[in-house]
């Protein structure tokens, strides 16, 4: 005890220099200083605003994978289910569908659709990856019947405002996304449910044989998730004014490297949303910056895969076993 | 390892098979004459391809999500330099597949990090550089190409010749030799493994190696049959392997399954799409039913766990 109170005081800054969640920070602002340098304007208060904005829907995203991934699991659908929530809230109006109805029922839609993906992993013993994977088609397809090819309906008032308004200079999408981030945080490091979390992602058969409801809490982490993407979703409509399909397609992908380059294993039991958050404005830098360079979308994949797994070498190398 | 077990997977490969086969026969009976099951086999080869691939790489415990982007940059590769190069180009492409797999191997393996985010990282990379290559869709392949990969050799259809002699080669490499022994064992328990004095980096360097090559050899017979190389065609075969994988019963946490029960999983993918195609399926409802079906399928796989299956395993054991 003395001993390891000892090494803590004595390697302190060691210890917290090597913290995943330190290095991800410092990356990102490496990275902004960077950007500030090349692209004049960069670094003003109005263009981090408009980044921060822009994080919003990634960071939302990945806050459910975030659930997800640190219990051990992954969930491929939540592009697929942002587009969805996307669609349908502006396809409910052409139903005559008052905000509200509109907004309660697409949150259903997107807690069904987690519902189905925790239950199938659970009792039907399909693997995460392929039946997250595979229900990401069928909500694509559910999607494209809905619209018939072309979404219509407009999107209701207070959305536009959540995803578009500013107040001052400040987005007003910073206070719902603030919302979300505490209750996300609570549920992680302040409920028995987060610690289920953990304890499932650090392995499973223990957690089963510690008594942990693993089929219960595996539900409703995808159900979270699922929730999640239709909150983002719905915003995303709010911002952009007009629904598309496939607007959601590339959150996928986008909020897993989020939540890894957060600092999270991709194993499970570690990780958290101050890490993701990161994560998700590094991606958007990147994204931003390139755009305002003018560098064509092929280099942009490069720029973002080289980006990946650059900082994972920096921090996220397991250890040698002999 | 290398003895052919009849498990209770073939089984369900196999029924699952027999009647996707039994409904085609029903709706579209031309579907079986032989010109038709050699432009089938064609246009099932890069799946297989990609699958068997993947196979070897969950069965050491990984996972390759940059095989489908791999395999349309390859793609494009070859829709861009067989014309001008001819028999060098060929090699160049076969090259570049080996290449890619390489600089993954060599980044799991060395760099110690987790396979499903580093080629996920990767896929990202391979796709910017087939966009790189070719913005937009284009390219085009020679003749003898052509004939090289889709005709006929003294009327033995080259695809069969090309599949048999890779799943030749990779029966003998992966269960006649100690590289094959040593990749299960690391897929089944990497820590006992490297106390026996296996090398997991070197490993699973020649094994995405192994899976680049294979997907390379994909791409070819892709080129060959569109004759033309595409940049975005890629990605939709990643998901798609590792459901053909998966379908043939092998784990995904790596060191059970067989590279046989693959090609039964990719076999019934493909069916499924014919099966939707001669329906005269809106394409409205395509992605729909083919994700729907997926999940059945792979629901099926609980058949598995009831108590019939279980006694025919303890008989076994």
């Amino acid at each position: 005890m003395t001993r390891y109170s000892l090494r803590k005081n004595v390697d302190l800054f060691g210890v917290w220099m090597k913290r995943p969640i330190f290095m991800v920070y410092a990356a990102m602002l490496v990275l902004f200083a960077l950007f500030a340098v090349v692209i004049p304007g960069y670094g003003s208060l109005n263009n981090v605003m408009n980044i921060i904005r822009l994080s919003a829907f990634l960071g939302i995203v990945a806050g459910g994978q975030t659930l997800v991934i640190v219990s051990g699991g992954i969930d491929l659908s939540v592009g697929a289910i942002v587009s969805f929530a996307d669609v349908l809230v502006a396809q409910l109006a052409v139903l005559h569908a008052d905000a509200t109805t509109a907004i309660i029922v697409t949150l259903a839609a997107g807690m069904l659709m987690g519902l189905v993906n925790g239950m199938a992993i659970v009792w039907l013993k399909i693997s995460p990856l392929i039946m997250t994977f595979a229900l990401g088609f069928v909500i694509d397809g559910i999607a494209l019947i809905i619209t018939a090819g072309s979404p219509a309906g407009n999107v209701p008032q207070v959305l536009t405002t959540l995803g578009s308004g500013s107040f001052g200079i400040v987005p007003i999408i910073l206070i719902p996304w603030a919302l979300y981030g505490i209750l996300i945080s609570l549920i992680m490091h302040r409920t028995t449910f987060g610690r289920y979390l953990y304890a499932m992602g650090q392995s499973r058969s223990v957690a089963r044989m510690a008594g942990v409801p693993h089929q219960f809490v595996t539900i409703g982490v995808y159900v979270l998730s699922g929730l999640s993407a239709t909150f983002a979703g719905m915003l995303l409509a709010g911002f952009s004014g007009v629904a598309y399909l496939g607007i959601g397609t590339p959150y996928t992908l986008e909020s897993v490297a989020g939540v890894v380059i957060g600092g999270a294993s991709i194993l499970g039991g570690t990780g958290n949303y101050l890490g993701t958050i990161a994560g998700t404005l590094i991606f958007t830098m990147i994204q931003g910056g390139m755009t305002v360079l003018n560098i064509p979308q092929a280099g942009r994949y490069l720029v973002e895969g080289a980006v990946i797994i650059l900082l994972l070498l920096a921090y996220g190398r397991a250890r040698k076993i002999v | 390892m290398s003895k052919w077990k009849w498990q209770s997977t073939t089984w369900v490969v196999v029924l699952i098979n027999a009647g996707l086969i039994a409904l085609l026969a029903v709706i579209y009976p031309a579907f079986f004459g032989y010109n038709n099951l050699v432009t089938f086999a064609v246009d099932a080869a890069p799946l297989a391809m990609v699958a068997l691939g993947q196979t070897l790489v969950i069965l050491t415990g990984g996972i390759d999500l940059s095989l489908g982007p791999l395999l349309g940059l390859v793609n494009v590769i070859a829709a861009s330099l067989l014309m001008p190069l001819n028999a060098l180009g060929l090699v160049l492409c076969l090259m570049s597949g080996l290449l890619a797999g390489f600089i993954t191997g060599v980044i799991i393996g060395f760099g110690r990090l987790q396979p499903i985010i580093v080629t996920l990282a990767m896929s990202s990379v391979w796709s910017g550089l087939a966009l790189l290559i070719m913005p937009q869709p284009g390219g085009a392949a020679p003749q003898w190409f052509i004939l090289l990969t889709t005709g006929f050799f003294a009327s033995i259809p080259m695809i069969m010749v090309i599949l048999v002699i890779t799943s030749l080669l990779l029966w003998y490499g992966f269960y006649k030799t100690r590289y094959g022994a040593h990749a299960l064992a690391i897929g089944a328990n990497e820590r006992g493994a490297i106390y026996s004095g296996v090398s997991p980096a070197r490993i699973r360097v020649l094994t995405y190696s192994i899976a680049g090559g294979l997907t390379g050899i994909g791409a070819l017979i892709l080129t060959g049959s569109a004759a033309s190389g595409d940049p975005t065609i890629g990605p939709a075969y990643t998901l798609t392997s590792i459901a053909a994988v998966v379908l043939g019963g092998t784990q995904l946490s790596g060191g059970k399954g067989s590279i046989w029960h693959t090609l039964g999983g990719v076999l019934i993918l493909e069916l499924l799409t014919q099966l939707i195609f001669y329906l005269g399926i809106s394409s409205y409802y395509q992605n729909l039913i083919e994700g729907i079906v997926l999940i059945v399928a792979l629901g099926i796989g609980i058949v598995k766990t009831l108590p019939i299956f279980k006694m025919e395993k303890r008989v076994a054991e």
